[in-house]
């Protein structure tokens, strides 16, 4: 109780001491100019697929850049990154243009690797008059450049030849390649023979 | 329009335009190749294989699959082409269209026709359509489907007909079809 008193006591003391003292003034908000900030940062993400290309021109660069790779493969001879993600804090890219979605290559060595392909057309050869007799086509291969083709390959799974042709000057004449079985020799083990047959020929007529 | 007596077996090249169908896989790409008159590639470009993401998926919907085909990889395709053929030759008539308006040569689609042969080589039929025709190019084998896309006058035909007959001498018209689809699924497989 005594505590409580010498407290109240000093309150009152200190208020007459200061009240004299302090001024109080009133002021207007009006006349004060309120300045609206925003705190708020442009961020810009751009996800870039590995299809996009993209030409970016007078970039302002000021402040932050971030690129994060997400995911990147490695070919012979290529190094691709598959995704990434560019951020940029502050940055006003002025000029930005999207080439496209797709990117275009050339690969002609891709595509000389593979052969040609000769499918069967026994079924569609109308004249069989090339042989002798005893001796049957039972498949026909055309056209095949006979002076160019590097080499040649029966794919007996799907019934195809293969051609490798060279790319060396010379003649282009077109063959037919007939796979014939001769009758009445199959002791000597040379039933089956490849004979080669000029377009030229089976157009004039001859054989 | 291409002049049939302008074009000797060994002046001329022939583009051969793949634009793959929507695959299980959801990768969509293409190749152009030039080939010469042996089938030998002289020019081969392809487009990096595109895999929608699901979000483009929703937002194109069914468009999806024509804006990719015929206007993005069409587009960039035909550009990439650096040897002029005399025809580009399509494995997909819905392509004849878009692709020649954005080239000055002839453009076509042939496939092979599973009907009867006929007569003798160089012999045409025009289907009903008036738009494609029934042609024997070759004298041993099927006889193949030419469309045009548009009704062509008859000196057209011929012209158009007699550069296919002078290849199909020395190549198998469509063989190179085969050929790109195994390069795209090389690359297709390396990505």
């Amino acid at each position: 109780m005594k505590n409580q008193t010498l407290h109240d006591s000093f309150i009152e003391r200190l208020a007459r001491v200061l009240l004299g003292k302090i001024k109080v003034r009133s002021f207007s908000l009006v006349d004060i100019p309120i300045k609206f900030r925003n705190v708020h940062r442009i961020v810009m993400v751009k996800f870039l697929t590995p299809d996009f290309d993209v030409v970016c021109k007078s970039w302002g660069l000021s402040d932050w850049v971030f690129l994060r790779v997400h995911d990147v493969s490695l070919c012979l001879n290529k190094f691709k990154l598959k995704r990434l993600t560019l951020r940029c804090i502050n940055v006003k890219p002025k000029k930005a243009k999207l080439r496209g979605l797709v990117s275009v290559n050339s690969n002609i060595s891709l595509c000389n690797a593979f052969p040609q392909e000769r499918v069967n057309k026994i079924a569609y050869t109308r004249r069989t008059d090339f042989f002798e007799k005893g001796t049957i086509p039972i498949a026909v291969f055309c056209p095949i450049i006979k002076n160019k083709a590097l080499k040649l390959i029966l794919n007996k799974k799907e019934g195809v030849i293969l051609v490798w042709y060279s790319r060396a000057r010379g003649s282009d004449e077109p063959y037919y390649l007939f796979l014939c079985r001769k009758l009445g020799q199959q002791a000597s083990g040379e039933s089956i023979v490849w004979t080669w047959v000029s377009m030229a020929c089976e157009r004039g007529g001859g054989g | 329009m291409p002049k049939a007596s302008a074009v000797s077996k060994k002046d001329f090249f022939i583009g051969y335009l793949y634009i793959s169908p929507f695959s299980n896989e959801g990768i969509y790409t293409g190749a152009v190749m030039i080939t010469d008159f042996r089938g030998i590639p002289v020019d081969f470009n392809y487009v990096e294989p595109i895999k929608p993401t699901r979000l483009e998926r929703v937002l194109y919907g069914n468009a999806l699959e024509a804006y990719l085909r015929e206007e993005l990889i069409l587009q960039n395709l035909v550009k990439s082409v650096t040897k002029k053929p005399e025809v580009l030759i399509c494995q997909d008539s819905s392509l004849v269209v878009p692709a020649r308006s954005l080239v000055k040569y002839p453009v076509i689609a042939i496939e092979q026709y599973s009907g009867l042969p006929l007569e003798t080589a160089g012999t045409y039929e025009r289907l009903p359509d008036g738009e494609c025709f029934i042609y024997q190019v070759e004298e041993v084998g099927p006889p193949i489907k030419v469309c045009f896309g548009f009704s062509p006058q008859q000196a057209e035909v011929e012209a158009l007909l007699h550069i296919l007959k002078e290849a199909a001498g020395y190549m198998d018209l469509l063989e190179p079809f085969r050929r790109i689809v195994k390069a795209l699924d090389v690359i297709i497989e390396e990505c």
